[in-house]
């Protein structure tokens, strides 16, 4: 299994009035074809930071970018960007917006708001480009009549597999999912998350899953970075992150996730999350942890726990 | 306070004659005693937040009645101000339901100031106390913060701390935890119990999250189409669901297993129906994986099938 991405001291930095937002501090990812890496984290961790880098879709006040994004070996930061939008965007990389769903255009029918790239990047006919859409809804599982419609005449959970399939319509290799099912019911997000799942099989797609639901992530991941403050404070495999956290805030976050079928109740962290304008130096994690020591003061390493895995944190140094 | 077989309807004009009509709520009777939580728990547009809404007289019902201490309120108009002193909302977006532009002593004097109009001997006291009890503390930190100063988890507080501010005996909690982060959804529930234990409220906890339901709560209400379709203590629905429909949205709930990527989950196909015309008999049937004969053609009503616990559903006939 050939490794796809590698993500290495990933910067992100953006100006705003108030100062440098530091969202996405050093990041590092490794991710494998036909693989899932879940990223967990808080809303403003930096999450979605981490997939606009990759996707390279920085905004203007963008004050740092920095690192090395390796996509098949070739890193995509160093990249023309008239190459990457040619050769890279959408095409080799894909992304699910948050919130896609609702930023459909509304006056066109959602068959050729679909077949768009593939008449103007691929230089498909109308024809052909109808007929892989329709090849394509059914797969996930919507009547191919549904070309014709508009998106006011499909229910939430129809809009996002339309949006679903807007990302895949160009086979990328790699699909970036942010917060894919954060605005369905419960039923219709288990529907959504059975049909990734079938894609990851049947595609042997790789993936980014990002959201703040732990459960949610487990369901499709193979591996699991939890991000706090703009770093990933751990990364390992889903048995290893979710069985054995190591990192406080993991552990913090696995205890607060309400379960079902266990009689544990959940419990808090106390604290808020540190603004990222000034973050505290050290570990940004220490104002909230229970075993903070002296030497948080300082930035922690990450530490290797296993081939696959690395923590952020002094009580393994 | 007791809700018979109370009806909220919503009138749409549809071009010059045609008038729709959304049967938001329709037909639910509940009671809600002192010191106990009942949890409402239904996907998007079940009627949920209407339900909430209307027992808190901000929208009138259409039909059935509402029985406050005794007392028939259902049309009660013009002084409301007996009712708003007992019962109180707590809405879900904690960003959107604190006007900007006052301070948190301005937002907590108000319901003080049109409800107990020189009542009050210090209201500057009763504030600060209520700040404590919410754990906004210490209050003199928070009096002249304004909303966007604070987090969401502490907006959140303050939105309690109005509700909680006219001592209320009966308090409509409508997804309060749904816009917060994770690590501080546990803290605000864990509040809520300790207000409940405290104080006796009587408290209606409005949620799409039936984990969360779990921990907080005495008794589940489901609801589904604008009916409650099973209700019994929390422990019994969870452990012991009736309805299909329950059964399912159990089953769709993720749950934090590095197993669940191997397998497919039991989803329930399709849709919440439209309200403006639910199906015909059982109005879950279109979805439900045990529909028989009389389903499509006879509406179940709520029956007591074990002790103390209901449903509505023609397998238990």
């Amino acid at each position: 299994m050939g490794l796809l991405l590698e993500v290495r001291d990933l910067h992100l930095y953006y100006r705003t009035i108030k100062g440098v937002v530091q969202a996405v501090d050093g990041v590092d990812l490794r991710l494998e074809e036909g693989k899932v890496v879940g990223l967990v984290g808080e809303s403003g961790c930096g999450k979605s930071s981490t997939a606009n880098a990759i996707m390279k879709l920085l905004p203007k006040n963008t004050a740092r970018y920095d690192g090395e994004i390796l996509f098949d070996g070739v890193n995509i930061i160093d990249l023309d960007d008239e190459i990457f939008r040619r050769e890279y965007r959408w095409k080799r990389i894909a992304m699910v917006f948050q919130g896609a769903m609702n930023s459909l255009n509304p006056v066109i029918k959602v068959g050729d708001q679909v077949a768009e790239p593939l008449i103007l990047k691929e230089g498909y006919t109308r024809a052909e480009a109808e007929a892989r859409v329709k090849e394509l809804f059914r797969m996930l599982n919507l009547p191919e009549s549904f070309v014709n419609r508009y998106p006011h005449e499909l229910s939430g959970g129809m809009k996002q597999r339309v949006v679903i399939a807007m990302a895949m319509v160009l086979e990328p290799q790699l699909l970036i999912l942010d917060e894919p099912t954060s605005a369905l019911d419960v039923s219709v997000q288990a529907q959504i998350m059975n049909l990734l799942k079938k894609l990851k099989e049947l595609k042997r797609m790789s993936m980014i899953f990002i959201t703040h639901d732990i459960a949610l992530a487990s369901d499709l991941s193979d591996y699991m970075a939890i991000m706090y403050a703009g770093k990933i404070v751990e990364f390992g495999t889903i048995e290893e992150v979710l069985l054995d956290p190591k990192h406080p805030y993991s552990q913090g976050l696995i205890a607060a996730t309400p379960v079902l079928s266990r009689d544990v109740p959940p419990k808090f962290l106390p604290g808020n999350p540190p603004s990222l304008i000034n973050p505290p130096k050290g570990c940004r994690f220490k104002d909230r942890c229970k075993y903070r020591m002296d030497v948080c003061d300082n930035e922690p390493n990450s530490i290797k726990l296993s081939d696959s895995r690395y923590v952020k944190c002094f009580l393994y140094h | 306070m007791e809700l018979s077989n109370l009806k909220t309807y919503y009138f749409l004009r549809k071009g010059l004659f045609k008038r729709l009509v959304v049967r938001a709520v329709d037909g639910v009777s509940l009671v809600f005693r002192e010191g106990e939580i009942v949890s409402i728990v239904g996907e998007s547009g079940c009627g949920k937040t209407t339900l909430g809404k209307t027992s808190v007289k901000l929208v009138e019902p259409y039909d059935g009645k509402i029985v406050f201490e005794g007392k028939d309120i259902t049309r009660m108009d013009g002084d409301l101000k007996w009712f708003r002193r007992r019962a109180q909302i707590i809405f879900q977006d904690p960003f959107q339901s604190l006007n900007p532009y006052h301070s948190i002593f301005d937002i907590l004097k108000e319901p003080l100031d049109n409800l107990f109009r020189g009542e009050v001997d210090d209201p500057t006291e009763k504030i600060m106390k209520t700040l404590e009890e919410v754990r906004l503390a210490p209050p003199e930190e928070f009096l002249y913060k304004y909303p966007h100063m604070l987090s969401g988890g502490q907006r959140q507080r303050v939105n309690i701390a109005r509700a909680l501010i006219v001592d209320p005996k009966f308090i409509v909690a409508d997804e309060p935890v749904s816009m917060i982060d994770a690590s501080s959804r546990a803290e605000i529930l864990t509040l809520f119990r300790e207000i409940q234990n405290r104080r006796r409220t009587a408290i209606m906890y409005i949620t799409h999250d039936i984990s969360t339901a779990k921990y907080f709560s005495d008794y589940i209400a489901v609801m589904y189409a604008g009916k409650v379709v099973e209700y019994g203590r929390t422990m019994e629905v969870i452990k012991n669901p009736l309805h299909p429909y329950t059964v399912g949205l159990i089953a769709s709930v993720p749950e934090p297993d590095p197993e669940n990527r191997k397998r497919f989950r039991p989803v329930i196909g399709g849709e919440p129906p439209n309200p403006i015309n639910p199906p015909p008999g059982c109005r879950f049937h279109p979805r439900c994986p045990k529909r028989f004969e009389p389903c499509d053609k006879i509406e179940p009503q709520l029956k007591e099938v074990e002790k103390g616990h209901f449903v509505a559903c023609h397998l238990y006939e």
